[in-house]
């Protein structure tokens, strides 16, 4: 236990701010995680790791508390676009510039290229912490990064 | 497997370093045939380098791993929900906000919370509990327990069952002790200020 404190805790803070990115909810959310990793420790099959089992009660609760809020469009509102305007994408995502991109995209897309780029997980993984078929991870990778590059096409042109 | 589109949608775990071995030499070999796939590759080794972390949450890695560590110190090896010591909950909860509070400083300012009756440009002053009760708490109870004392309840139930309440008395660790000593509670802790 101790050590799954050190190590989960932060991370699974990262993991939110990243995918949710709504401070109130973000707040909420970490504690019950963290809640519901206490009371189901004891129950905890080792089928899987321990970081995908934490991570996806993550996902789910996110998940099912943004679909009941209807914060989808709350998140854009919150994100103004950006001024400037370059034609190197890898320049253009700057870290603030990165979630204006992230928030174009849905939860699940966002879960999916966080999963990949920051925490360096594999897709069997993903498929694994999200729930859902590798196939399904690997399409929802593509249209995330379709509309990233629209958003940035987009914004190129005007 | 040689089709180019179903090797393109590889090419984000290429980047990371993730794909087994002969999925692995397969894109190795791909790529350098492929000047699409090749900006592909470039493209996301130059995203990917973006989603690291600002140092506030390196800074709140190690206060996170410092907090749980005196937290988890006294634990029973078994997280079942019987084995768990009566001040657990509140103390992994604090543990919990203390750790979101820092994130949420990264995320542009929300309103003030203020109540339906608190005038413009007023902020409530009064210590602020967060309150969860059992899923079989009656609305009648909960709302007794939460506004006896003339309390009152700023926001609430959020999606996750956590009511916000003022304690207009300022006696905080008073209430949360009686709610503490409530079967309906599940959890009671002063909220912390940013």
């Amino acid at each position: 236990m101790r050590r799954l404190y050190e190590l989960y805790l932060p991370r699974l803070g990262r993991f939110l701010y990243r995918v949710v990115q709504d401070a109130e909810l973000i707040q909420e959310l970490v504690n019950d995680v963290m809640l519901t990793v206490w009371q189901n420790a004891g129950a905890f099959r080792r089928e899987s790791t321990v970081s995908t089992w934490i991570l996806g009660i993550a996902y789910r609760k996110a998940l099912d508390a943004l679909r009941r809020q209807k914060r989808y469009s709350t998140l854009v509102r919150q994100v103004p676009e950006p001024d400037r305007h370059d034609d190197d994408i890898g320049y253009f995502i700057a870290e603030r510039d990165l979630n204006r991109l992230l928030v174009k995209l849905s939860l699940e897309q966002r879960a999916v290229a966080e999963l990949s780029f920051d925490f360096g997980y594999s897709y069997p993984e993903i498929a694994e912490i999200l729930g859902v078929p590798v196939n399904t991870v690997k399409t929802r990778m593509y249209y995330a990064r379709r509309t990233m590059q629209e958003a940035y096409s987009s914004r190129g042109n005007a | 497997m040689t089709d180019h589109k179903e090797i393109r949608e590889l090419i984000p775990w290429f980047v990371n370093g993730t794909l087994n071995e002969s999925e692995q030499s397969l894109l190795d070999a791909h790529v350098r045939e492929c000047d699409e796939c090749r900006r592909e590759v470039e493209d996301l080794v130059r995203l990917s380098s973006k989603f690291g972390w600002p140092q506030e949450v390196i800074e709140l890695q190690d206060s996170g791993r410092a907090a749980a560590a005196d937290f988890v110190e006294a634990l029973p090896e078994t997280g079942a929900a019987g084995a768990r010591p009566a001040w657990a909950v509140p103390v992994l909860v604090t543990i919990c906000v203390a750790v979101a509070a820092t994130l949420t400083t990264m995320i542009p300012p929300q309103d003030e919370f203020r109540t339906r009756s608190t005038k413009p440009g007023v902020v409530v002053a009064a210590p602020v509990v967060q309150v969860v009760f059992q899923e079989r708490a009656t609305e009648k109870a909960i709302r007794e327990t939460l506004l006896a004392g003339g309390n009152v309840v700023l926001s609430g139930p959020s999606t996750l069952g956590v009511y916000r309440v003022a304690v207009t008395s300022g006696e905080s660790d008073a209430y949360i002790a009686r709610l503490e000593r409530n079967p309906d509670v599940i959890f009671a802790e002063e909220e912390m200020t940013q």
